[in-house]
């Protein structure tokens, strides 16, 4: 049973270690209060402007006419912002200096088409840079040619009762979204990103318990004892792994019931990963220290490598960056694969996804520990 | 035999640390472990700890091979090291609860145990409080208290009692003495010459890997037995002053330490005035001269060609 007890000295001494614990748990709850409370804004859904849109109306036939009257309706005027062009050259040029989203473009056999049962096109041009607003003007287009069908159907089946009046039509109908729980706050996103950053800063925990046996006379003393490795190695690495999961559900429980920060409603996922982030980290420690065998050195790399880490995951500030490479590397960050799996588990109800991810960090933890077996062995030889 | 080591060979890639070293020690002894830094003693000492492997021969330890029991004879040994090997985050009666527990002793008895060894060093009042606020003394106390935790049959010390107050370096001294008449074989390494004169049964000095010497105190300085030691203190010393001496008849070494002179000649050679006539020639001062008997560090310096604290 040597291996609770190398467990419990281990957890004992880590809590015992005030000034690493107050570092370590202080850090992060101030910098989710700061950060949450200075960039709420910035995590608030943003106001969606007009949409510039072009037109250009080559007939002059009823339907057309219907069709303009119907994109000068007050509450499409809401959505778009009409820009009327003279060519479909002009048109393009504005959607190529990105002034306009798209272009509407009524052929000048519009009319004609509807009325002889023709084939009738209303064009819309898109840019590529404005998915979002482009899907917005066809939509509107949608509307506008969903009930001229209607019309049309009405009128061969003769049923004269039937009116329709563009201006009562309730193409629009306006209903109110709640972006509450679906979209982090400010503070939901940091306490995600700091319960990361915080597992991943227990590498130091690694780091200093692996230096402990091999460069500390403490070592030794163990060493020359009748335990084996294995229990040895085992103990400490639980101890160690204990002590950063345990600081991990401090920072959840203390982020959800002082800041209320959002932790979605399955707990048990999010405990999944703060505990695979926590072994990550703990290996990515003992692998450090084989690599450098030297404890300094080891905890020097963890130190810049962290923040580092969370950085460019997105931890300290929420950014884009339309470059695949990047995007790519990013996935092999465990902090961005933690992130993610968190994020999706919270507001994206994708638990299925998050499981993916967590393999994904258990195989990182994996690869971890072979070149820190392999690694030690030569060094130990 | 508690120690009994056949043709030990250790490398460390290039360098032979230990140089095919056969060695035998016997249930009940202190065994003094001297040679200078380099000489292989850690080499040894890791080696019968099993702390490292080993390149040929063969380590047996209460006549089972430390290859196949390795664990088993481990729990009848104790480490001293020379580097404090505590936790400073633990208190006294915390640190050899945990090493009581790697030797697998539980309950009452682990209790009893580390009760005894911290009364044994003088600890027990202390027993709470943390070795960081411990005094250098108390560390190195605490240090082998938790090496006896589990009242192990064979001792290992490796210069226990480096940087300490003399009142500390007594009581461990003194501990020694009741550890080996309680019936503990002690091997001993330090390089407070008068220690070793002073508690061990047999002494080897090795170097280059090897022993060079072996045998009791008596035995050991017999050796240098038929020299004699002269120690000149000098206003200035040169090494052209030394170049002379060595050339002196009879002379077999002579070393310079400060204003120090320490020649070792052959017996009733009749060279002392030659010596001093060297002195004179150099323009130098003989401020003091004294004439010293053989000596273990007298050996030492013989055999070795070196000061033990060099």
């Amino acid at each position: 049973m040597n291996f609770f007890s190398i467990a419990y000295y281990t957890i004992l001494r880590n809590i015992r270690d005030t000034k690493s614990l107050i570092q370590v748990l202080l850090l992060p709850i101030v910098t989710i209060l700061i950060l949450g409370t200075a960039l709420d804004g910035a995590f608030a859904p943003p106001n969606i402007s007009k949409t510039p849109v072009c037109y250009l109306n080559q007939d002059s036939g009823k339907t057309a006419e219907q069709f303009e009257a119907f994109l000068n309706d007050v509450k499409i005027r809401e959505l778009l912002k009409l820009v009327p062009v003279k060519s479909y050259e002009e048109g393009v040029a504005l959607i190529n200096d990105r002034r306009a989203s798209a272009l509407i473009m009524i052929p000048d056999d519009f009319s004609t088409g509807l009325e002889t049962g023709q084939k009738a096109r209303i064009h819309v041009y898109s840019s590529r840079y404005g998915n979002f607003r482009s899907s917005i003007v066809r939509n509107v287009v949608d509307s506008f040619i969903n009930r001229a069908n209607a019309m049309e159907a009405v009128y061969k089946m003769n049923l004269e009762d039937v009116r329709f009046d563009s201006a009562e039509a309730d193409v629009i109908r306006e209903m109110p979204i709640s972006t509450s729980g679906k979209i982090p706050r400010a503070m939901d996103y940091y306490a995600v990103t700091m319960l990361v950053m915080i597992a991943m800063y227990g590498t130091l925990y690694g780091v200093d318990g692996f230096a402990e046996d091999y460069f500390v006379s403490v070592g030794t003393r163990i060493k020359s004892s009748p335990i084996r490795a294995y229990e040895h190695y085992a103990g400490k690495a639980i101890g160690v792994v204990f002590t950063i999961f345990s600081q991990s559900i401090f920072l959840i429980l203390f982020s959800k019931y002082v800041f209320g920060a959002n932790w979605g409603n399955n707990m048990l996922t999010i405990l999944l990963i703060a505990f695979s982030l926590s072994v990550l980290s703990t290996v990515f420690g003992i692998m450090l220290c084989i690599l450098t065998w030297d404890q300094s050195s080891a905890s020097a790399i963890a130190n810049v490598l962290i923040p580092v880490f969370t950085l460019l995951s997105g931890g300290y500030m929420k950014f884009v960056i339309d470059n695949q490479a990047f995007n790519r590397l990013r996935h092999l960050i465990p902090n961005y694969l933690a992130q993610t799996a968190i994020f999706n588990n919270i507001y994206g109800s994708r638990t299925g996804q998050s499981y993916m991810i967590v393999a994904a960090i258990w195989a990182m933890t994996l690869v971890m520990f072979f070149i820190a077996f392999i690694a030690g062995r030569r060094r130990v030889q | 035999m508690t120690v009994r080591i056949t043709n030990l060979v250790k490398r460390y890639n290039e360098l032979l640390a230990v140089d095919h070293l056969t060695l035998n020690i016997d249930q009940g002894e202190i065994f003094g472990l001297l040679g200078p830094n380099g000489a292989g003693k850690t080499s040894v000492i890791n080696a019968i700890m099993g702390l490292i492997g080993i390149d040929g021969g063969e380590i047996k330890i209460f006549d089972k091979s430390l290859n196949d029991f390795e664990r088993e004879i481990k729990k009848s040994i104790g480490i001293v090291p020379q580097d404090i090997a505590v936790f400073e985050d633990l208190t006294a009666y915390e640190n050899l609860a945990f090493f009581g527990k790697l030797y697998q002793l539980r309950g009452d008895l682990l209790k009893k145990r580390v009760e005894e060894a911290l009364h044994f060093t003088g600890l027990w009042e202390r027993r709470k409080e943390f070795p960081k606020k411990y005094s250098g003394g108390m560390k190195r106390r605490l240090n082998i208290a938790c090496a006896l935790v589990h009242q192990p049959k064979l001792i290992i010390m490796d210069e226990p009692t480096v940087g300490i107050d003399p009142q500390s370096r007594k009581h461990i001294i003194e501990s020694v003495k009741t550890l080996n008449q309680k019936g503990s074989t002690i091997i001993y390494t330090s390089h407070y010459m008068e220690e070793v004169e002073e508690l061990c049964t047999r002494i080897a000095i090795m170097d280059h890997g090897r022993i060079i010497a072996l045998g009791t105190k008596e035995e050991l300085t017999s050796l240098i037995g038929l020299e004699e030691k002269v120690v000149l203190g000098l206003a200035s010393v040169n090494y052209t002053l030394v170049d002379k001496i060595k050339k002196v008849a009879g002379v077999k070494d002579c070393v310079v330490t400060d204003h120090q002179v320490t020649v070792i000649s052959e017996r009733d050679k009749g060279n002392l005035g030659r010596i001093i006539d060297c002195v004179s020639d150099s323009e130098s001062e003989v401020l003091s001269i004294h004439m010293e008997k053989p000596t273990l560090e007298g050996v030492f310096l013989t055999l070795t060609g070196r000061s033990l604290r060099d």
